[in-house]
């Protein structure tokens, strides 16, 4: 028991009604000091040896009570608060994003509708402010870089229509059974301009993609081809690029793999039986009108193939936010 | 009956039922030896504040329950 420090009320000392209250207070006190000897040995025998004064008993039991009421404030309302906090911060960056999404969209349609009327356009180049903002929001949708020049070179068009084109023979005694799939476009007789598509003499996975996603472009009518092939050959050779098909919201990551189509057939550039088919260059609102610009991936990893524009977009999480819009 | 008792019961009456609760509080056995001597070191170096501190870091949440004070009926 706290033999020093207990205690019990004199109901003397107060008037009838606070005599009641101070009897019932007694009551309590004591019953409690009973029972913490049982309930809590630890803290009773702390309080007994510590406290040989009633003052400072009472004094540390008013002192612990207000901490006990403060550290209840913190535990309850800083809880609380941090999620308001919490949720607050959400609902600003769901509004945010909500507000870039609908940015993002607005000027996602804008650039597809923008691009549809671009290759419907004559055959060519966009003027110099259109162009950069074209490759600007390409290189954004795409995540790599878009141009139109690249290191100093320009095709004569980077808007036109895109040819269908036979497969190329990859290496010498390649035939068209050996090649994956869309037999029916035939295979070129003569191996492309640019060479076999082997590497150190080996068919390598990366020499397969590149036949199966290779573009013609026609740098045999670039002005100064004649005078600076030498220069300009190996660097059109297998020349990353990308044709975008707006009509269709589909991308395709190719090589230079030929010279063509020649002037008289009216087409500026020729595609894959891959990419003819994969990209749809050829379905009816898509009538083989496209973009085709250089991919500026130095360090070669922008994969070759198709790309659906629609998903890049739900990647980007524009179409989810829009919903949520 | 020790004098110093009549010093406690004469405080103000609305400050008996603090002493009261502090008490009825000490009936959950976490507030065992150690920490009440953490509790007495906070107050006696950083005061209260540094005390309500300790107590929110050592029993967070739980507190709230804890200090949901057990009617007497309990504690008997």
């Amino acid at each position: 028991m706290l033999s020093s420090a207990s205690a019990t009320i004199p109901s003397s000392s107060v008037g009838n009604a606070g005599a009641a209250v101070t009897a019932e207070l007694n009551q309590q006190y004591q019953q409690l000091k009973s029972a913490l000897a049982k309930k809590n040995k630890s803290a009773h025998d702390w309080l007994e040896n510590k406290f040989t004064n009633q003052e400072d008993l009472t004094t540390f039991a008013r002192q612990f009570m207000a901490a006990v009421t403060l550290a209840t404030q913190m535990a309850v309302t800083q809880p609380v608060e941090a999620q308001v906090q919490q949720n607050l911060a959400a609902l600003e960056q769901k509004q945010r994003n909500n507000l870039l999404s609908q940015i993002t969209t607005q000027e996602l349609e804008e650039i597809m509708n923008k691009m549809v009327g671009y290759v419907n356009m004559d055959v060519g180049h966009l003027p110099k402010e259109e162009e950069l903002y074209l490759e600007q929001q390409l290189t954004d949708l795409l995540g790599f870089g878009v141009v139109a020049e690249l290191e100093g070179k320009r095709l004569n068009h980077s808007i036109g229509i895109m040819g269908g084109e036979q497969h190329l023979t990859r290496y010498p005694g390649d035939s068209l059974e050996d090649h994956d799939a869309y037999l029916e476009a035939g295979i070129a007789p003569n191996r492309g301009a640019f060479g076999w598509f082997t590497e150190e003499g080996e068919l390598t996975e990366r020499s397969i993609q590149m036949e199966k996603y290779y573009f013609a472009v026609q740098t045999l009518y670039l002005p100064d081809w004649n005078t600076n092939h030498q220069e300009l050959k190996p660097w059109y050779k297998f020349r990353k690029m990308v044709a975008i098909n707006p009509a269709d919201r589909l991308a395709v990551v190719g090589v230079v793999g030929d010279a063509g189509p020649a002037m008289w057939v009216k087409k500026q550039f020729g595609g894959s039986p891959e990419i003819i088919r994969e990209a749809k260059i050829w379905s009816p609102q898509a009538r083989g009108r496209v973009i085709l610009m250089f991919v500026d991936d130095p360090n070669d990893e922008v994969p070759l193939g198709v790309i659906d524009l629609n998903e890049v977009i739900e990647k980007l999480g524009v179409t989810e936010n829009l919903e949520a819009v | 009956m020790n004098e110093n008792t009549s010093e406690m019961i004469y405080e103000p009456q609305e400050e008996n039922p603090k002493v009261i609760d502090f008490f009825a509080l000490l009936q959950d056995p976490r507030f065992d030896q150690e920490v009440l001597e953490q509790i007495n070191n906070q107050i006696q170096e950083g005061g209260i504040q540094a005390a309500a501190q300790f107590l929110f870091e050592r029993f967070g949440l739980n507190l709230k329950q804890m200090s949901n004070l057990p009617q007497l009926e309990q504690a008997q």
